[in-house]
């Protein structure tokens, strides 16, 4: 079983940060090409019955500092030399999002944190962890 | 993260074979280690309560059956140039007896099928490696 497309499903929590190093060694080992999917979920808005999209203004807001964060990951997978790109889903569920834009493209393997931002316990999996690994049709590495 | 010691738990499903498969693939890239392990889950079973010899009989059967099933994974191991050591277990539980396994021997990766001998549903995860996802210290991968 090769894994040539990688995808880390990140928000740059320290656990995510753990799943992108160790699809760093898993990248590297099989010359892969890594995917950095983040989504950004919507806030309440008084527009949100109508769109859960969010105003260009706020869009690009977002975008902008979401690839400051990527341009750090870059840099360190470039010292590696390893294929590195981002993608920025859209959705008001996390879960869903990377669920569903797995299992539409072609990825080997999904490298995600046990935990996000708000994970309190360290024995269980978080909420996402959980239903990504469950619901995703490709192999699944929990990070810990 | 170092990868140099392997788990693989396996009952002789599908699923858990292409599990080795894949630990295969990655113990060849990162000349890591791999532990297989078998766990046979005590159960009173038969006329038990007549000949108590009977669960022991039953007990050492499954472990010849089960030696006779891992047997045949040390070829495809040796061919590959990767270490392997043959583990079976008397145990209550098999998600138990594999997260303590994978802590007492520093294990560094878990791989697990996503289902064993008892998955129906094929979105959803068997309990067994529900239970190893969750409650292990070490990343785990999950096979689909």
């Amino acid at each position: 079983m090769d894994f040539k497309n990688i995808l880390v499903a990140y928000d740059s929590s320290s656990f995510s940060n753990r799943a992108f190093k160790s699809a760093l060694d898993v990248a590297e080992s099989n010359k892969s090409k890594i995917t950095i999917a983040t989504v950004i979920t919507g806030v309440y808005q008084p527009s949100i019955g109508f769109t859960m999209k969010y105003s260009e203004k706020m869009l690009e807001k977002y975008t902008k500092t979401l690839q400051k964060t990527f341009s750090n990951l870059e840099s360190t997978a470039k010292k590696k030399s390893i294929k590195i790109s981002l993608k920025i889903l859209q959705d008001p569920s996390v879960a869903k999002a990377i669920t569903n834009y797995v299992n539409s493209h072609k990825f080997d393997l999904v490298v995600i944190g046990s935990h996000g931002r708000t994970g309190l316990n360290k024995m269980i999996l978080g909420s996402v962890a959980n239903s990504v690994t469950q619901k995703v049709k490709c192999p699944v590495m929990v990070v810990k | 993260m170092a990868i140099t010691k392997i788990l693989v738990p396996i009952d002789g499903s599908k699923h858990s074979l292409k599990a080795f498969r894949a630990a295969l693939d990655i113990a060849k890239n990162n000349n890591a280690k791999i532990n297989v392990l078998t766990c046979l889950e005590k159960e009173d079973v038969g006329a038990w309560y007549i000949d108590k010899r009977t669960n022991k009989r039953i007990m050492s059967d499954a472990k010849e059956f089960a030696k006779e099933f891992l047997s045949k994974l040390e070829k495809p191991a040796t061919d590959a140039n990767v270490p392997i050591s043959l583990n079976i277990l008397e145990t209550k539980s098999a998600s138990n007896q594999i997260i303590t396994f994978s802590n007492s021997n520093k294990i560094d990766l878990i791989v697990i099928g996503s289902h064993g001998r008892g998955g129906f549903n094929k979105f959803l995860l068997g309990s067994v490696s529900n239970k190893v996802s969750q409650m292990a210290k070490c990343p785990v991968m999950i096979i689909k």
